[in-house]
C-alpha cells in the first residue's frame, strides 16, 4: 500500500491560505468587537488547523510558530486576558510572518529568522501572566517515558504477568476486551489466562452495559513492557492494571538493522583515524569528473554537459509540485453529474433511433438533436462554472490594507465591501488582486483628503472607500469608489503638459483628460509617499486589466469623489465574437470591443496627410484600419463606402476596422497560439470553427498599434 | 557524513556521463524528400504523420510559416520546409504530407513532398555535415548519412524550426 | 465490502488524508465537516463501524459530538477515536469522559493511524 501523504500538500497549502484569510479577517473584526467569543473561536480553530496539518507534512517551523500564536489565542478565548489593540497588532504581524513561513514551506523565499524570533518573543510575552507557554513542540514525542526507560535494555523474550480489572465503563466507550486480549496475543504467546468474575454484583443490581471482569494473564513476548502497556493506553484512567516482569529475559537476540555506515565513519568510531584526519582526506578526494578528465576519458565540455543534465534532472521534480488546483463546491459537481446523466440518456435514445431509422422518424431525430444541443450547452456552462470563484477571497485582503493605509496616511478611512459573492474566472481572480490593490492605495493616498481638509469642506471626517462587484451583461464590473476630492482637471492638464504627454493648447475631452492618468510615468502626487508613488503607476493597472481582456474607466466629480470601474470578461476561455470576412480569410472580433458597424458615405471618409484615413461618426473623427493592409490580404472592396467599417473601442480609443462582410455572431473557445508558436501582432488567439478549421481572434489594441507602426514606417 | 555525499554525487555524475553517450546511439531516421533530395529526422522526434490539408495563414509571419492547423483541438503551426530551405514552392500532390514533430515542448508540423522510409543508419555511416555544396544552411544539419548508395541529409530539427522564430520571440518579449 | 468509517474534521485536507489512509486499508469512508453534519449523517442512515473525529470544529465540536453519538442507541458501543494535537491530557480526558474510545495524536503517519484503528476495530 502506498502510504505517502505528501500528495496532499497542495490541498494543505490551499486550505492554509483560506485559514490565513479567516485569521486575518477575524483579527480585523476583533478590533471592532473584542468580546466576540465566536470570532475568537473561529480564529483559534483556523490557527489550530494549520498547526495540526503542518505537522503532517513535517513543516515544523510552521507548526512551531502557529503553536505560539495558538497559545496566545487560547488564552484570549479562555478569558485570561482581554483583546487589546496591541495584541491584535502582534497577531496580525504574526499572521504576515506565518504566510511567509507557509510560502517558504512551499518553496518560496526563506523567512526572516530575526523577525520570526522577535515575534515569537512578543507572542510569548503577550501570553505571559497566564499559563506559561508549554514547551511542547509541534511534533510531540510519541513514546511514553516508560518506553524510553526500558528501551536501553537488551532485547530478548520477556515474560509479563498482567492483572487487569477492567473499568465498568469499558463497553460504553466502545472498547472490546476480547479485542484487547487479541492484541496481546499478537505481541507474543499467552501462557496462561484466568478470568475472575468475583466483581459481578447481585443479579438485581447488575448493569448489563457495565463490565465487571478481571483477567490475569501471563504473556511471553519479545516486546518491551512499554509496548505491552500500550495495549491498555485507552483504559489507563479507570480499572486496575498491573504489569510486572515475571521472569528473566531469555535468549537475547542481537538485531542490527541499521544502515551500513560509510567507511570513514567506521574508522573514526573505532578510533583508527581522528575526525580531523578523515575530513582532511575527504577534502582531497577528487570528483569523478575531474578524474575522468585527468585520464583523458572525457573532455571537460562533456563533463560539464553531463553535470548540467544532472542539474536539470535534479531540478525537474520541483516543477511538478506547482500544478494548479482548484477547490470546487460539491454542489457544482453534483449538478454536473446529473447533467452528464441526462447527456447519456439522450445519447442512448439517439443511438437506438439510429439502429432502426426511417424517414418517418425525422421529427423525433430533430427533437433529440435539439435536446443534445441543450444538454451540451448546459454542460459547457456548468463546466465553465467550475472555474468560477467568488471574488470575496480577493476582497478580503482589503480591510487589512485599508487599516494599515489609514494608519500610515493619518486619515480616517472606512472600507465598505459588497458583491463579495459575485463569481468570476479563477485566472481573473488571481490577476486582479494587484490592480485592485493599486486602486485602493490610490484612493486612500490621493483620493481621500486628510481629516482637517474634509471637515473644512463640510464632509464627515471619516472617508469612505467602497468596493463593489456585480454582473453586467456578459461582463463583471468591479468598482473602487471614494468620496474624496475627485480628479483635478487643471492639475492633470498642467502635469501632462509639463511631462510632455500633450502639447499646450491641445483640446481634450473630459474622458481624454482622465485617461491621461493611465499614461506611463504619470503621477499627480506632489510628494512620493510610502503608500503610493513608488513607480508603479496607473498605467500598470490599465495594462494588467487589458491583458485580461478588460477595460478601466473613471467617473469623477471635483470635491465629491472618484469611481474606477473595471470591466472584465466573465471567463477567459470563451468569448462572444463577430466573424468578419476580408477576401478569402475570416477573423473573429470580440463582441465587447464592438460599438457599431457602419457603411460610411463618401463625404464622411477623409484622408489626413500623415495620419491616413479617418471616418466621421457623429461629429468626431476616427482612424480607419484596413484589415486587408494590416494583415496583407487581398480584399474584395477597396472603397470604404462599399465595405463595412466596424467601430471598435479600447481604452477610450476608437478605431474603425474595414472589412468586406460581417458573417455573424457566435461563441468561440479561445485557443492559445503561443503554446506551440508565438505571439503574433494584432492577433489575440485562435479558435476552431464548426468545420474544424482554425480562425484567428483579433487583438484590437494590437491592431491599433500595428496600424500606427505601419503608418510611421510609411511616413 | 562527508564521505556519503561525495560518493553520492560521484555516482550521479557517472550515470549522467553514461546518459550522454547514449543520446548519439539513436540511429533510426524517418526519411523524406524535397524535390530530388533526401532528408532524415530522428525518429524519436516524430509525433505523427498526417496527410496534407489546407491550413489557415497567419498574418505578418515569414513566408515559410505556412499557417496553423487544428490537430485534435490544439493549434499547431505548419512550416513549409521547401521555402525554409529556399527551394521553390510546389502545389501539393497526393504524396504531400505533414510530419508532426516535437521541438522543445512545442508541437509543430513540417510540409514535405513525400515520406519514403524509416532508415537504420549506423553511427559509422554518419559523417559530419559538409561546409559547402548544399542548398541547406549547414547549421540545420547534424550530419550526412549513407544508406546504400543514397546520401541522406540528417536534419537538426530543433535548429531548423526555431532558428529565426526564437529571435522573433525574444524581440516580442522585449517589446512587451 | 469493507467496514465503514465516519471521518469528522473541519479541515478538508485532514479528511482527505485520513480517508486516503483508511481507503488504502480497505475501509469505506463517510465524511463530515463538523459535529452537526456528522449527527445528521448518522441520523440519515450512515452505519459506521468506527468514528474518527477532530475536536476543534465549528457548529458542533468533537466532545459534544461524542456525547451525542453515545446517546444514539445504534452507536452506543461504536468505537470513537479523537484526532488531537493536544499532547496535554485534559483534552483526552474530556473526550473519554464523553465516551470516546481512544485517540490518535497528530501528526501521525498512515502506519500509526492504522495501528490505532486496528486496535479498536476488529478486522
Amino acid at each position: 500500500m502506498s502510504t505517502d501523504l505528501s500528495q496532499f500538500q497542495d490541498a494543505f497549502f490551499e486550505e492554509s491560505s483560506e485559514h490565513l484569510t479567516t485569521i486575518e479577517d477575524g483579527l480585523l473584526q476583533l478590533e471592532q468587537r473584542p468580546d466576540d467569543l465566536d470570532l475568537l473561536n473561529r480564529i483559534f480553530r483556523a490557527a489550530h488547523s494549520i498547526k495540526g496539518n503542518s505537522g503532517m507534512f513535517g513543516f515544523t517551523a510552521v507548526g512551531q510558530f502557529t503553536h505560539k500564536m495558538e497559545t496566545l489565542l487560547d488564552q484570549l478565548r479562555n478569558g485570561k486576558f482581554s483583546v487589546t489593540p496591541e495584541i491584535t497588532d502582534i497577531l496580525l504581524r504574526s499572521t504576515d510572518q506565518l504566510k511567509i513561513l507557509i510560502e517558504a514551506a512551499r518553496g518560496g523565499a526563506a523567512p526572516d529568522t530575526d523577525l520570526l524570533l522577535q515575534l515569537e518573543r512578543e507572542l510569548a510575552a503577550a501570553a505571559e501572566g497566564g499559563e506559561a507557554p508549554g514547551n511542547t513542540s509541534s511534533t510531540p514525542s510519541q513514546t511514553s517515558p516508560a518506553a524510553t526507560a526500558v528501551a536501553s535494555s537488551t532485547p530478548g523474550l520477556h515474560r509479563f504477568r498482567i492483572t487487569w480489572a477492567a473499568p465498568a465503563w469499558l463497553f460504553q466507550r466502545g472498547l472490546d476486551p476480547v479485542r484487547m486480549i487479541g492484541e496481546l496475543e499478537d505481541l507474543g504467546t499467552i501462557i496462561s489466562r484466568t478470568l475472575d468474575t468475583s466483581r459481578f454484583p447481585a443479579f438485581e443490581s447488575l448493569d448489563p452495559e457495565s463490565c465487571y471482569l478481571t483477567w490475569t494473564l501471563e504473556l511471553e513476548t519479545p516486546k518491551e513492557q512499554a509496548v505491552v502497556e500500550g495495549v491498555f493506553d485507552f483504559v489507563r484512567d479507570g480499572g486496575e492494571l498491573t504489569i510486572e516482569a515475571s521472569g528473566p529475559a531469555i535468549s537475547p537476540v542481537v538485531t542490527d538493522d541499521s544502515e551500513p555506515k560509510p567507511l570513514g565513519e567506521i574508522l573514526v568510531e573505532s578510533g583508527v583515524v581522528s575526525r580531523e584526519t578523515l575530513d582532511k582526506a575527504l577534502s582531497q578526494q577528487k570528483r569523478l569528473g575531474e578524474i575522468l578528465v585527468e585520464q583523458h576519458a572525457a573532455t571537460p565540455q562533456q563533463i560539464s554537459q553531463a553535470l548540467q543534465k544532472q542539474g536539470e534532472a535534479a531540478a525537474q521534480p520541483k516543477k511538478t509540485g506547482d500544478a494548479a488546483s482548484i477547490r470546487v463546491d460539491t454542489g457544482k459537481i453534483d449538478k454536473l453529474i446529473n447533467l452528464v446523466g441526462e447527456l447519456v440518456i439522450t445519447q442512448s435514445m439517439l443511438s437506438s433511433l439510429g439502429t432502426r431509422f426511417d424517414m418517418s422518424q425525422l421529427p423525433v431525430l430533430v427533437e433529440r438533436v435539439a435536446q443534445l444541443e441543450r444538454n451540451t450547452r448546459e454542460i459547457q456552462e456548468r463546466v465553465m462554472g467550475i472555474r468560477m470563484l467568488p471574488i470575496g477571497s480577493t476582497f478580503s485582503r482589503f480591510p487589512r490594507l485599508v487599516r494599515d493605509l489609514s494608519g500610515k496616511a493619518g486619515k480616517k478611512i472606512q472600507l465598505l465591501l459588497s458583491g463579495e459573492e459575485t463569481e468570476l474566472d479563477k485566472t481573473v481572480i488571481e490577476s486582479i488582486g494587484d490592480p485592485l490593490t493599486h486602486l485602493v492605495r490610490n484612493s486612500a493616498d490621493h483620493g481621500l483628503e486628510p481629516p482637517e481638509e474634509r471637515l473644512a469642506a463640510g464632509k464627515p471626517e471619516l472617508g469612505t472607500i467602497r468596493m463593489n462587484a456585480f454582473h453586467e451583461g456578459g461582463s463583471i464590473c468591479i468598482t473602487v469608489e471614494d468620496d474624496g476630492r475627485g480628479l483635478n482637471r487643471d492639475k492633470i492638464l498642467a502635469k501632462a503638459i509639463k511631462q510632455g504627454l500633450i502639447a499646450e493648447g491641445e483640446k481634450l475631452s473630459d474622458d481624454q483628460i482622465n485617461g491621461l492618468i493611465f499614461r506611463p510615468g504619470f503621477s499627480t502626487a506632489d510628494k512620493i509617499t510610502d503608500v503610493s508613488g513608488r513607480g508603479v503607476g496607473m498605467d500598470v493597472v490599465k495594462k494588467n486589466i487589458e491583458a485580461l481582456g478588460g477595460t478601466v474607466s473613471i467617473k469623477t466629480a471635483l470635491g465629491k469623489g472618484t469611481t474606477f470601474t473595471l470591466k472584465l470578461p466573465l471567463t477567459l476561455a470563451i468569448i462572444e465574437g463577430m466573424t468578419v470576412r476580408v477576401g478569402r480569410e475570416s477573423y473573429i472580433i470580440p463582441l465587447v470591443s464592438i460599438l457599431e458597424s457602419i457603411q460610411p458615405t463618401a463625404s464622411s471618409v477623409k484622408t489626413i496627410t500623415g495620419k491616413g484615413e479617418v471616418v466621421e461618426v457623429r461629429g468626431s473623427y476616427h482612424p480607419i484600419v484596413r484589415l486587408s493592409e494590416a494583415f496583407s490580404i487581398e480584399a474584395d472592396c477597396q472603397d470604404p463606402t462599399k465595405a463595412i467599417l466596424v467601430m471598435l473601442e479600447t481604452e477610450q480609443e476608437r478605431v474603425a476596422v474595414m472589412v468586406d462582410e460581417l458573417l455573424g455572431q457566435q461563441q468561440v473557445v479561445i485557443k492559445s497560439l503561443e503554446k506551440n508558436f508565438r505571439k503574433v501582432e494584432g492577433i489575440a488567439g485562435a479558435t476552431i470553427l464548426g468545420d474544424g478549421t482554425v480562425s484567428f481572434i483579433l487583438d484590437v489594441r494590437g491592431l491599433i498599434e500595428l496600424s500606427r507602426h505601419g503608418m510611421s514606417v510609411a511616413a | 557524513m562527508a564521505a556519503g555525499t561525495t560518493q553520492a554525487s560521484a555516482t550521479l555524475s557517472a550515470e549522467a556521463t553514461a546518459g550522454l553517450g547514449l543520446s548519439t546511439d539513436g540511429n533510426q531516421f524517418l526519411s523524406f524528400t524535397l524535390g530530388e533530395e533526401h532528408y532524415g529526422v530522428d525518429i524519436l522526434r516524430i509525433q505523427e504523420i498526417k496527410g496534407y490539408t489546407a491550413v489557415t495563414r497567419i498574418p505578418n509571419t515569414p513566408g515559410f510559416i505556412k499557417g496553423v492547423l487544428n490537430l485534435r483541438g490544439t493549434i499547431v503551426p505548419i512550416v513549409n520546409l521547401r521555402s525554409k530551405f529556399g527551394m521553390p514552392e510546389v502545389e501539393p500532390t497526393m504524396f504531400t504530407v505533414i510530419v508532426v514533430v516535437v521541438v522543445r515542448d512545442r508541437i509543430m508540423g513540417v510540409i514535405v513532398d513525400a515520406v519514403s522510409d524509416v532508415l537504420d543508419i549506423a553511427a559509422k555511416d554518419i559523417q559530419p555535415p559538409p561546409q559547402f555544396g548544399t542548398n541547406v544552411d549547414v547549421s540545420f544539419l547534424s550530419g550526412i548519412g549513407k544508406c546504400g548508395d543514397k546520401l541522406v541529409s540528417l536534419l537538426n530539427i530543433d535548429q531548423v524550426l526555431t532558428a529565426d522564430e526564437t529571435e522573433a520571440i525574444h524581440a516580442l518579449d522585449q517589446a512587451a | 465490502m469493507g467496514k465503514t468509517v465516519l471521518i469528522v474534521d473541519d479541515s478538508s485536507t485532514m479528511r482527505q488524508m485520513v480517508a486516503y489512509t483508511l481507503k488504502g486499508a480497505g475501509y469505506e469512508i463517510v465524511e463530515a465537516g463538523n459535529g452537526k453534519e456528522a449527527v445528521s449523517k448518522l441520523n440519515g442512515g450512515a452505519k459506521p463501524a468506527l468514528v474518527v473525529t477532530d475536536l476543534n470544529m465549528p457548529e458542533m465540536d468533537g466532545i459534544t459530538l461524542i456525547q451525542e453519538i453515545r446517546k444514539m442507541p445504534a452507536f452506543k458501543f461504536t468505537p470513537i477515536l479523537m484526532l488531537t494535537t493536544e499532547s496535554a491530557d485534559d483534552k483526552k480526558k474530556a473526550g473519554q469522559a464523553a465516551g470516546a474510545t481512544g485517540w490518535i495524536v497528530k501528526p501521525f503517519n498512515p502506519e500509526q493511524m492504522l495501528k490505532v484503528v486496528q486496535k479498536v476495530l476488529p478486522t
